[in-house]
């Protein structure tokens, strides 16, 4: 996202567009903690897209994803002064997030009626008329496009949520063994045996797909 | 290696953690196997096309809407958000046995013929018909219409903690 002028809100003075843009996420942090809020803006506009995309992808739902996302910065900006320095900051930000994440799939395998609504989605993504939105290529390898994206998305979503998890971090966000352990505050052990698994359950989903 | 072991390391294989000498063992077997080819070219065109998918963007009003947020719990004194956290409790708690009791009844046959009555997914709760519930999760559910659950509002959410807080929002947040 670019910013070039920036306000101080309430104040009417121009601020400078994000004076902590080159700073690593230790020293931002601890700028916010000595009393610089403009450093709490840095960390939003770095770390907004990167949990939008994590979250989406792991729950399926975009504009619940972006709840979800303002939930994650109301949380950190409520505990911060309460995070270890020590840790990285982009691992605490995950946790939450994460934890954010299996809550929303918890409460929607319980609840039957935001099952029926996201097979209500389902359903009308999957009757919608096809969009052609690029006139430069041709209609059927648009409907393949959108249909792959389709398979791929919906073969995530079959993954169970402790794989699904896992999976999203290590596939999408790139994330290590050591940092997803983290994350998910689980053993190494038991991240390698998630994955792999997921990775599996991913292949055996996709492949008669893809056929 | 078989099928099954090559399997059992795939992950490992993936991501080159495996020793040299496994390596090769799990090469050649991918090069004599069809359905160990299939599976790993299957696992490599989906990551491929997931890897491929557009990033998501924030909405327009994003930042203006956590920036309204974060003002609202700075500004909302902790004993008030600890009765709002309780008084959302109670309600939660009240709906729940409410909502507990209007299914228990309507199991019954004799209780049938009223609902059967109602247009469907009108919901009556202890003699009233509301026009929404409020739900633990976040999410309000209308009477009336089933399809129509939307995602309560992110302002919603009550702070338990009360926080010094000066946010300054970029005017590119604040609309354009
Ligand atoms: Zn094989």
């Amino acid at each position: 996202m670019a910013f070039t002028v920036t306000e101080a809100v309430g104040t009417g003075r121009p601020a400078p567009a994000r004076p902590y843009e080159t700073w690593d996420d230790a020293r931002v942090v601890g700028a916010f903690l000595g009393g610089n809020p403009p450093a709490f803006t840095e960390l939003v506009v770095r770390y907004q897209t990167r949990l939008l995309n994590f979250i989406y992808r792991t729950i399926g739902d975009r504009e619940r994803a972006e709840d979800l996302v303002q939930e994650v910065f109301i949380r950190v900006h409520r505990h911060l002064h309460r995070f270890d320095q020590s840790k990285k900051f982009s691992t605490w930000v995950y946790t939450i997030a994460s934890n954010l994440a299996k809550n929303e799939l918890r409460n929607r395998s319980r609840n039957p009626l935001v099952l029926f609504q996201a097979i209500k989605t389902q359903w009308e993504s999957d009757h919608r008329p096809v969009q052609f939105e690029d006139s430069s290529s041709r209609p059927d390898d648009l409907y393949r496009k959108r249909h792959l994206r389709e398979l791929v998305e919906w073969s995530v979503a079959q993954l169970p949520e402790h794989h699904r998890v896992v999976f999203v971090l290590r596939e999408l966000e790139g994330k290590s063994y050591e940092e997803i352990a983290d994350i998910t505050r689980c053993n190494l052990g038991t991240v390698k045996s998630r994955l792999n698994r997921a990775r599996a359950s991913f292949a055996a989903i996709i492949a008669p797909l893809l056929d | 290696m078989n099928c099954r072991s090559f399997r059992q390391h795939y992950s490992d294989f993936l991501d080159g953690l495996l020793d040299e000498p496994a390596t090769a063992l799990a090469r050649r077997h991918l090069a004599d196997c069809p359905a160990c080819d299939r599976f790993d070219a299957a696992f490599r065109a989906g990551v491929g096309a997931l890897r491929a998918l557009p990033a998501v963007e924030p909405s327009h009003g994003f930042g203006a809407r956590l920036a309204r947020r974060l003002r609202r719990e700075a500004a909302t004194p902790a004993l008030q958000q600890w009765s709002g956290a309780a008084g959302a409790l109670l309600v939660v708690a009240v709906v729940g046995v409410t909502g507990w009791e209007y299914l228990t009844r309507a199991d019954q046959p004799s209780r049938r013929p009223a609902a059967a009555g109602r247009r469907r997914g009108e919901a009556e709760v202890g003699g009233i018909r509301p026009a929404a519930l409020r739900l633990g999760n976040d999410s309000t559910i209308r009477f009336g219409d089933p399809f129509h659950l939307i995602p309560a509002a992110a302002d919603t959410q009550r702070a338990l903690y009360a926080t010094e807080l000066r946010f300054d929002m970029p005017a590119a947040w604040a609309g354009r």
